[in-house]
């Protein structure tokens, strides 16, 4: 069965971090990834082809978030990804399978652990992700080697990932 | 932390050689437990994102209401419940009839329009019929108003992706976007509705303005009052002029914002401290030499003076964000623009405005070939009376207006724009 503007919609939100994410992997930039994921909601929306099945929607988006991300990389003559074609197309298929085998409350109790960091840690988020600074840089505005910083910030993904699994946990128990 | 995972943490830093390139691509190639770090870290940024855009977006509360029917907590849910469903076919009933018409007004910068035949129209002009369907634009400068058969108008800002209907009723599902609307007095019992992802908002007539993202909803009312329902409980407020609400806050409460009353006069660029996606462009960091800039991006969309596609070179920041103090213009306030490019070129300022009371108020332009160094350095410093208003214009001229965002660009040629700094200052005594 067709998928209504409606379900595209609903699928597509519901996968955005993931598709965000899968551009960032390549871009690094938070921002112009999400402009690549608002294209590719715009263009679900307005393509010919119609899509039969979330998976088919979703499917189409890893791939064409991958492909987008590419072209930017060379519409801006930025240096290549690092990561060679065929990794690439085993990422997509992991975000795929991760997209629709973990449901958003896995994306919702990240966001809970996120919020809930110490605020020195925070700091340390924010300068490296949203911010947009290298390890480098966060090591001189806060004072700290580099090797110092990679070290936190492993420490800080630890102990996310282990707030995320507690509090799912807890949740499947409470269920 | 292990050799692997510093390995990655270097690659996501771009500080890797040829070297771990290889030795990199080889382990994500076999190595399942690397590839799920490598998406987990993805993903964990992302959100450390969205969260850093929602915390810089947040003033502090001022007054906290307590939610409707806070005994029977068990209630509300399941009246969300109903709400939505109820809304849902609603919905469809109504709009399952024939698409009647809206007109297109007040179009300015990329606006992409999709009918309910699935056809794209990319170059609507002022005053065109569309039909029920989606809109949406990339662009912070861009903006376009839809007036409804009763005179009922909503404009859009910046960037917004929205589906709209009307027939019996008129429903906008906006999935993201900063609107603006002027509602004429509706039925009671087919209110205009406003769906997010996160609310819905039933208006009888009124005035008020809607930002939308897909965990937050914030309203802010100009003119008679709004009710503000938010979905993941149901609760329910009654939002009444110059009060600003929004679904994100404490779980149990509900609460309500006041804007201050005092119009400011001044402001300055910050493409740092902002929320990125506030700006167009691409964001330099600063150097010893020099401060952040803004470089110009291409940006190519159908002009509807010009009547034909236009490609230009431009940076833009959006200053308006409703729970704070808006910026408004004065008679002769001045805008200065710090830059640098190649070449002697034309440089284009536009101002993007609304009215104080909510509604696309104009663009006003301001063009010249700005004197540059040897390096190519330039300041432009303009008063708001040499800005020209562009057609449409709603508005004779810009004193007391407010400003929804700024842009700086090129015409037809990359001149490689970069943009230190945008201000708008008082007028001189």
């Amino acid at each position: 069965m067709k998928l209504s503007d409606e379900d595209i919609l609903s699928v597509l939100m519901k996968a955005r971090e993931r598709i965000s994410a899968s551009v960032w992997l390549i871009l690094k930039d938070t921002q112009i990834s999400e402009d690549i994921f608002q294209n590719i909601t715009l263009k679900a929306l307005t393509k010919d082809a119609s899509f039969n099945s979330e998976g088919h929607l979703l499917s189409w988006s890893f791939v064409s978030a991958k492909r987008e991300a590419i072209d930017w990389l060379r519409k801006h003559k930025r240096e290549n990804t690092g990561l060679d074609e065929e990794v690439l197309n085993i990422l997509e298929n992991d975000w795929l399978t991760r997209a629709q085998s973990k449901n958003n409350q896995h994306i919702e109790t990240l966001r809970d652990c996120i919020e809930s960091v110490p605020e020195n840690s925070r700091q340390l988020l924010k300068l490296r992700y949203f911010d947009g600074h290298s390890c480098g840089e966060v090591g001189k505005l806060i004072g700290l080697g580099l090797d110092a910083v990679y070290k936190r910030l492993s420490r800080l993904h630890k102990n996310i990932k282990k707030c995320m699994e507690c509090k799912l946990e807890k949740n499947s128990g409470a269920s | 932390m292990n050799h692997h995972e510093k390995l990655i943490l270097r690659y996501l830093d771009d500080s890797i050689n040829d070297e771990e390139r290889q030795e990199l691509n080889k382990l994500l190639k076999t190595d399942k437990d690397a590839r799920e770090l490598l998406l987990s870290l993805s993903e964990q940024t992302v959100i450390v994102a969205d969260v850093e855009r929602t915390r810089s977006l947040t003033k502090p509360t001022v007054e906290t209401i307590k939610p409707i029917q806070e005994k029977h907590s068990w209630i509300m849910p399941a009246v969300a419940a109903l709400i939505a469903i109820a809304l849902t076919i609603n919905f469809l009933y109504v709009n399952s009839k024939e698409a009647t018409t809206l007109q297109a007004n007040s179009i300015s910068g990329e606006i992409h329009f999709k009918n309910d035949r699935g056809e794209i129209v990319s170059d609507i002009a002022n005053g065109d019929l569309l039909t029920n369907g989606y809109i949406s634009s990339t662009s912070e400068d861009a903006s376009i108003e839809i007036i409804f058969k009763d005179q009922s108008k909503v404009s859009f800002f910046g960037r917004f992706t929205a589906k709209i209907s009307e027939n019996k009723q008129k429903i906008i599902i906006l999935e993201h976007g900063y609107l603006s609307a002027s509602i004429s007095p509706q039925a009671k019992n087919l209110p205009f509705t406003i769906q997010t992802s996160t609310a819905k908002i039933e208006v009888i007539g009124t005035k008020f303005e809607v930002d939308a993202s897909k965990k937050n909803t914030k309203l802010t009312v100009n003119e008679g009052s709004v009710q503000f329902t938010r979905l993941v409980d149901g609760k329910v407020l009654k939002v009444t002029s110059e009060q600003t609400a929004e679904t994100k806050g404490p779980k149990k409460d509900f609460t309500l914002l006041y804007r201050d009353s005092q119009p400011i006069h001044n402001w300055q660029s910050d493409f740092t401290n902002v929320p990125k996606d506030w700006l167009s462009g691409e964001l330099l960091e600063a150097t010893d030499n020099q401060p952040a800039r803004l470089k110009a991006m291409e940006k190519t969309f159908f002009n509807q003076e010009l009547g034909k596609e236009l490609t230009i070179y431009r940076v833009s920041q959006r200053t308006q964000w409703h729970t704070a103090t808006p910026v408004t213009l004065k008679k002769n306030s001045r805008i200065r623009v710090k830059g640098k490019v190649d070449n002697h070129t034309k440089v284009f300022i536009l101002l993007l405005t609304k009215y104080p009371t909510g509604g696309y108020a104009g663009n006003f332009m301001w063009q010249a070939q700005p004197r540059m160094d040897d390096e190519g350095n330039f300041e432009i410093l303009a008063t708001t009376e040499e800005f020209e208003r562009l057609k449409p214009w709603p508005a004779r001229n810009v004193a007391e207006l407010q400003i929804y965002s700024m842009t700086v660009y090129t015409v037809d040629v990359d001149e490689n724009l970069e943009v230190s700094k945008m201000e708008i200052m008082t007028p001189e005594d």
